[in-house]
């Protein structure tokens, strides 16, 4: 009697392992994702085309709470999911240790690859210095732009910064009296975090990322970019400042009709979309040059993934031209690809609202900067700014402790 | 016990055939030799029993505690990123801590910290205590539960709320010390101020579980002593400074080596709210820690730190072991 007991309980055991076996896929792949329900809700929507190509392959989200220490802690247990996200900055760090599958022999044998396709800048990143074989295929990517608030500027009689930009007069002086003029009743003329000061030093002539191992902030240009950010509140009240921003963060600011510009990345306009007020996307200003930052985000295949084939057929869709295609039409980042992001699929994507989407791909956007001790370096830099934000410290002489500070570290 | 003439090992034979017999049985039947085979001694009977018990819990603390332990140590001797290829470098990650400012500021802010909350916090929570503890005060349940809710809450979700209310221009807090007519302050952007600020929303958040547990010292001082006492003419100061204060001692030491065993490892707080900021003021060991592990690639530096951190507990908590015999009274 207890023996039979036994054996049924030993059958249950086996048949539930048997049910988890009998999926209705013959292969699957781990997808590992950053971002909010949204984002997951849309990715579904991309695997749901996939799966109609490759109906064999199941693909399996995951979505964690804290990304990079969760890829981190795969990758050590030998346990990568087999495509997951990778930033432009954080590749080095990842290509360097040895965890990213090199995917140039199956690009060369995908005859829908296309590499010309590509914006060049932006699938370089991900290639290797020296032997420059592709190991991971950008996703997409969001340029920083110029909110603005149309109605705002309306009233004020003032051009807007696409007009302004047009007709060659949207240097940083132009944006600053434009600022002043807007900056009333409450209102500032622009919002910015102070995080977002990495869109200034190329634009005024800082050439401050020159090696790997070079990273050089401590120059007049920098300081002038620097100062000239923080001046907008300390000196000149046009945006708010850090104790104001802390209260209300700037993009709640444009959102609220409490800030005429917003300087912000591709990934608000469509939060924004649904504003009860025009608005449009301009350039950023300039300086001496021009200049603005990208975020730039790709597929990558890990190196222990038990399922590359596979693994780079997921990639390749979400990347190719199809995938690309149902990407824009959501719109929350710009192509990669060069004939969707110039194609009306992207630029229709809030065609009710009017906006300039095309503003996204002007064409100073190929400078990737990358160096060694990435996040340390940042936090070096940061760390050094804090006091210049509150107007405790001049711009320049924060820098050359940043520089110090940045010295230290490359020479570990 | 003949083992030798069986494929199973004698306690898996054990699981499948014995049938529990008690010591009259097993007297009767020691001549039995083919029984015998498959039964086990009174003495390993317990010995079995005893470790079948707490085996899911040494299970436990091998796999998740002891083991990850160890392997952090052997990792603290190692250059490593976190994956990919681990160098041995000795004792070069211990050597760079002490030579590294940022980790010696790391290190003076949890002290700090932790000596708010042992200075602050700890009283507060006795004096709640007794508060609570009084029969005249008309729902006392309801209070406790009140003081016990930041517990529960979810710390991430607090951190939000004390953001706000730490706001310079908005926040509550400085509504309050506006109302008493003192200058308003810039909690979480002014580094003189960000972690009072931090020790104010965790002393909040974590009197209510001290409190509990004054509560119940406070429950188990039998009554004979403060009728002793007031027959004696003690007022309310004497019963309290001679009666109440050593009998707690007993929950007053777990607090204290608890309270700051958990304040040395403040991260959450200083994660959510201040990103170690403004200029390091709230970098806290663990804080520090998190981001050389988990964003720098620092993975072999990161353990050295906790190793430290492991360090510096079991000397604080060998210090207070020794000096408690100076001032804990077990009735």
């Amino acid at each position: 009697m207890k023996r039979k007991f036994l054996v049924f309980v030993l059958l249950i055991i086996v048949a539930i392992f048997l049910m988890n076996a009998g999926s209705v896929y013959a292969e699957k792949v781990s997808l590992m994702m950053w971002g909010g329900a949204i984002e997951e809700k849309e990715m579904k929507g991309y695997l749901a085309a996939f799966n109609e190509e490759y109906p064999d392959i199941e693909v399996e989200i995951i979505r964690p709470a804290d990304y990079w220490p969760k890829l981190m802690s795969m990758m050590a247990a030998g346990t990568p999911p087999d495509v997951f996200y990778m930033g432009f900055p954080e590749f080095v760090s990842y290509h360097e240790k040895g965890a990213i599958l090199n995917l140039q022999s199956y690009i060369n044998a995908d005859s829908n690859f296309y590499e010309s396709d590509f914006f060049p800048g932006l699938l370089g990143a991900f290639k290797d210095r020296d032997t420059k074989e592709i190991f991971g295929i950008p996703k997409d990517w969001s340029t920083y732009v110029m909110y603005y608030n149309k109605e705002m500027f309306k009233k004020a009689g003032l051009p807007t910064p696409n007009e302004m930009f047009g007709c060659g007069q949207w240097s940083w002086q132009d944006f600053l009296d434009t600022a002043k003029k807007l900056t009333k009743d409450g209102v500032h003329g622009v919002a910015l975090d102070a995080g977002r000061w990495k869109v200034f030093p190329p634009q005024g002539g800082a050439n401050w990322v020159q090696g790997i191992n070079k990273v050089v902030v401590d120059t007049p240009e920098f300081a002038e970019a620097i100062q000239f950010n923080a001046d907008l509140w300390l000196k000149h009240n046009v945006a708010p400042d850090m104790t104001e921003q802390a209260d209300q963060g700037p993009s709640d600011r444009f959102a609220h009709e409490k800030a005429a510009m917003y300087i912000c990345g591709r990934w608000k306009a469509m939060s924004y979309k649904d504003l009860d007020f025009e608005w449009d996307i301009a350039p950023l200003p300039y300086n001496k040059g021009m200049y603005t930052w990208v975020d730039l985000v790709a597929y990558c295949v890990a190196k222990d993934s038990k399922n590359p084939d596979d693994a780079y057929k997921l990639a390749s869709f979400l990347t190719g031209k199809k995938g690309q295609e149902i990407m824009a039409a959501a719109g929350h980042a710009i192509p990669i690809r060069r004939s969707i992001a110039y194609s009306s699929e992207f630029a229709d994507v809030l065609p009710e609202r009017g906006i300039h989407n095309t503003v996204h791909l002007m064409p100073y956007y190929e400078t990737m900067l990358v160096f060694n001790h990435w996040g340390e370096v940042w936090t070096a830099i940061n760390r050094a700014l804090e006091p210049v934000w509150m107007g405790e410290e001049k711009a320049e002489d924060a820098l050359q402790k940043a520089q110090k500070e940045i010295y230290r570290l490359m020479a570990e | 016990m003949g083992r030798g003439h069986s494929p199973f090992p004698f306690f898996i034979k054990f699981l499948i055939f014995n049938k529990f017999p008690n010591i009259k049985k097993k007297k009767r039947k020691v001549k039995d030799s083919q029984m015998k085979e498959t039964r086990l001694s009174y003495k390993h009977q317990q010995w079995f029993w005893g470790y079948l018990f707490i085996f899911p819990a040494m299970l436990g603390f091998f796999l998740f505690m002891l083991y990850p332990m160890l392997s952090g140590i052997l990792m603290s001797f190692t250059k490593w990123g976190g994956f990919g290829s681990q160098e041995w470098i000795g004792t070069a990650n211990y050597v760079k801590m002490f030579n590294d400012k940022h980790f010696i500021v790391a290190v003076w802010n949890t002290i700090y910290y932790t000596l708010g909350i042992l200075t602050i916090g700890v009283p507060l929570a006795l004096i709640l205590a007794v508060f609570l503890n009084q029969k005249f005060l008309k729902g006392r349940n309801f209070f406790r539960a009140i003081y016990y809710l930041p517990v529960i809450s979810m710390m991430v979700a607090v951190s939000m709320l004390w953001k706000w209310l730490l706001s310079t221009n908005h926040g509550l807090v400085n509504y309050f010390i506006e109302l008493i007519g003192l200058p308003p302050v810039n909690w979480l952007l002014d580094p003189r101020w960000a972690m009072p600020g931090l020790i104010l929303m965790s002393i909040w958040k974590g009197t209510g579980f001290n409190m509990v547990i004054f509560l119940a010292g406070l429950q188990g001082i039998p009554q004979v002593y403060y009728e002793v006492a007031d027959i004696d003419g003690a007022n309310w100061w004497h019963k309290f400074r001679h009666v109440t204060l050593p009998l707690l001692s007993p929950a007053t030491f777990f607090i204290i080596i608890t309270t700051m065993i958990h304040s040395f490892q403040i991260f959450q707080q200083a994660y959510i709210m201040t990103e170690g900021g403004p200029q390091e003021s709230t970098t806290t060991i663990v804080y520090y820690v998190y981001k050389n592990a988990f964003e720098w690639f620092h993975m072999g530096y990161a353990c050295a730190q906790a190793v430290l951190l492991l360090i510096i507990l079991i000397l604080a908590t060998y210090v207070q072991k020794e000096l408690q015999k100076k001032w804990v009274f077990y009735e």
